[in-house]
């Protein structure tokens, strides 16, 4: 009995050793790349909290990435809070703020939420935009260089390891929260309102928690972002970029938390991917965004008709499989 | 000016209600939002760009061919794309329609490329006079097409049996095929006359703003305002509910900072669906899911 979970733990502990160096051998680009990948991960779980468990469609986390970024970037400027304070500040101040479109939403559901939540981040870009005073309007804002005791942490590598920190107290935080009272309050009212309003859920309540939740998760992910680039303009917070997410999120697997960090890394390094290979099977003449989004609109496709359920479920197939000799039970790691 | 205005409005506003319509034809046909309707409506202007600049056919006998090619282009997404997800779940239809919305922009800036382009008509530039106001001839025309559409739609609509065959479909799809109605196949119908709706709505409008692969998103969330002012789910109130977005755009836009203009649209979307969710003509039990 005791075997399994010995090799787990070591499974688990050179995990943390391999994260742990990735660094070391990578070129800056890459763990630009990776701590780009790690940001957007951590929007996408506070997404998966909001629409793969509570059954929201909800388009607008840009949005609310946008509020913690600005957040971020005023508390450090203005206020000259340490990165460490500002970051997880933004999230509190990005929930609080996310009520301006969870009072709406308690109204609305399915595909007219998912409009008006369209129309929520078009308002927000318009005042970013347009506040010229506070955020620079598109000639966007500097941050200072984050520090830590005085010793600047600039470079992509020093980067990473917040970054790292961050996604694995992001990720463990939402596990922990699924299985409490919350979570599964939220999963409930996902699954049927009606339903879960006669289990005793109070279904306002819980909504507005999802949604606070998911700007949370949103917020962290926009500040870590502010810091890291240390100029953010509204061109960093586009609809496009809302979408990016959703099908990171959706590609990753409908409320899965590991599939949410494989849907962060998808959407970042897609680009990338088709741009390498792009030389040498199309010509270098055509044009690189285009070929980006051919690719990607049709791998979406792809992906929405032959694998429904996202690469976390995929990913797990093959699992299943492979261990069925060796242990029995269900899928208990839901 | 006001008169100016109006008209304007009117003229963005037909273009508004034909999208609209296509949106919630599709929506009654199969329950799902298509996203990708605004990029129907640019390759549909991409196609009458190319016919009037390779076949150099004069304005208006260049809009058939390119109506029937974004129609038939339509058709084809249909088939490859929506039918195999129809019967799975809401968000996944619709990224499926956002992956067809990506593919076909990425797609028109692979062919066209990304600078905007004039879409040649004879009525830019040209001015009607009636009295003392000096009217947009181009507006006018799109005035006058986008209601010869919906006269040829409603014709269809009511007078023939596939029409009626789709008002079934729209109302109870098991009903339907019990019938002996193919629902599929009007389900394909659907997207070919939305397709060629929107196809109208793209072509008018060109002349006046200029071809970019862009345009259509924009469209597209303007229509859908428009469709949930009239009441999704309701022809006729997605019609009237595009015209009056245009409107009130239009006139919104005249006496106040242009920067306005553009959220118009969310803002009043914003105040149907918190004050009056069915919007002015739809049903009190309307299915809001």
């Amino acid at each position: 009995m005791n075997a399994p979970l010995n090799r787990n733990r070591i499974l688990w502990a050179l995990l943390a050793i391999c994260l742990l160096l990735i660094p070391l051998g990578m070129s800056n680009y890459l763990t630009y790349l990776i701590n780009l990948s790690g940001i957007y991960a951590i929007a996408i779980i506070g997404l998966n909290i909001l629409m793969g468990l509570g059954g929201q469609m909800f388009f607008g986390p840009v949005a609310l990435m946008a509020m913690g970024a600005y957040g971020a970037a005023s508390l450090a400027n203005h206020l000259n809070f340490p990165f460490y304070i500002s970051i997880p500040l933004s999230g509190v101040i990005t929930s609080i703020l996310s009520l301006t479109i969870a009072f709406p939403a308690l109204r609305l559901r399915g595909l007219y939420l998912a409009m008006v939540s369209v129309g929520y981040h078009f308002i927000l870009e318009q005042i970013i935009g347009g506040w010229d005073s506070f955020t620079g309007g598109y000639n966007g804002l500097n941050l200072k260089k984050a520090s830590l005791g005085g010793i600047p942490l600039a470079s992509d590598k020093a980067f990473y390891y917040i970054m790292l920190l961050a996604v694995v107290l992001c990720f463990l935080g939402a596990r922990n929260l699924m299985k409490m009272r919350v979570g599964r309050a939220i999963w409930a009212l996902g699954q049927d309102p009606v339903a879960a309003s006669i289990q005793g859920i109070n279904v306002t309540s819980y909504k507005i928690a999802a949604f606070m939740v998911c700007a949370f998760y949103c917020g962290i992910s926009g500040g870590l972002l502010a810091h890291y680039l240390r100029y953010i303009t509204p061109y960093h917070f586009t609809i496009a970029i809302a979408i990016m997410l959703l099908v990171g999120m959706i590609v990753g697997g409908w409320g899965s938390l590991g599939g949410s960090i494989m849907g962060g890394f998808f959407v970042t390094f897609l680009p990338e991917v088709i741009g390498f290979f792009k030389d040498s099977f199309l010509g270098a003449s055509v044009a690189l965004y285009d070929a980006q989004e051919t690719i990607s609109g049709i791998l979406i496709i792809v992906v929405v008709i032959f694998i429904p359920k996202g690469l976390a479920e995929w990913v797990k197939g093959f699992k299943s499989r492979w261990r069925y000799n060796q242990r029995e039970g269900g899928d208990r790691d839901r | 000016m006001l008169i100016q205005l109006i008209t304007g409005g009117l003229a963005i506003g037909s273009v508004y209600a034909l999208i609209a319509l296509a949106l919630v034809l599709i929506y009654k046909g199969s329950r799902l939002l298509n996203l990708a309707q605004g990029e129907l409506v640019t390759i549909a202007a991409y196609f009458s760009l190319a016919i009037l600049t390779q076949a150099r056919l004069p304005y208006l006998a260049g809009l058939v061919p390119a109506v029937i090619l974004a129609g038939v282009f339509a058709l084809i997404v249909e088939r490859i794309v929506i039918r195999p997800v129809v019967s799975s779940e809401e968000w996944s239809i619709l990224l499926a329609t956002w992956g067809v919305s990506i593919t076909i922009r990425g797609l028109i800036g692979l062919i066209w490329g990304h600078e905007p382009r004039p879409l040649p008509s004879p009525f830019t530039g040209q001015h009607l006079h009636w009295g003392a106001y000096a009217l947009s001839a181009q507006e006018m025309v799109i005035i006058v097409t986008s209601l010869f559409m919906l006269l040829i739609f409603y014709l269809f609509f009511k007078g023939t049996k596939a029409g009626l065959a789709m008002q079934v479909v729209a109302d109870n799809q098991m009903g339907a095929s019990l019938c002996g109605i193919s629902v599929g196949r009007i389900n394909a119908l659907t997207w070919m006359i939305s397709g060629m709706v929107a196809a109208v709505a793209g072509i008018t409008i060109s002349p006046i703003f200029f071809l970019q692969v862009e345009m259509g998103f924009e469209l597209l969330l303007s229509a859908f305002s428009a469709a949930v002012l009239g009441g999704f789910g309701s022809i006729v109130g997605a019609i009237i509910g595009g015209y009056l977005l245009g409107i009130i755009q239009a006139v919104t836009g005249g006496y106040m900072p242009e920067a306005i203009k553009s959220s118009v649209p969310f803002a009043l979307l914003i105040l149907v669906l918190v004050i009056r969710p069915t919007g002015l003509f739809g049903k009190a039990g309307v299915e809001k899911k």
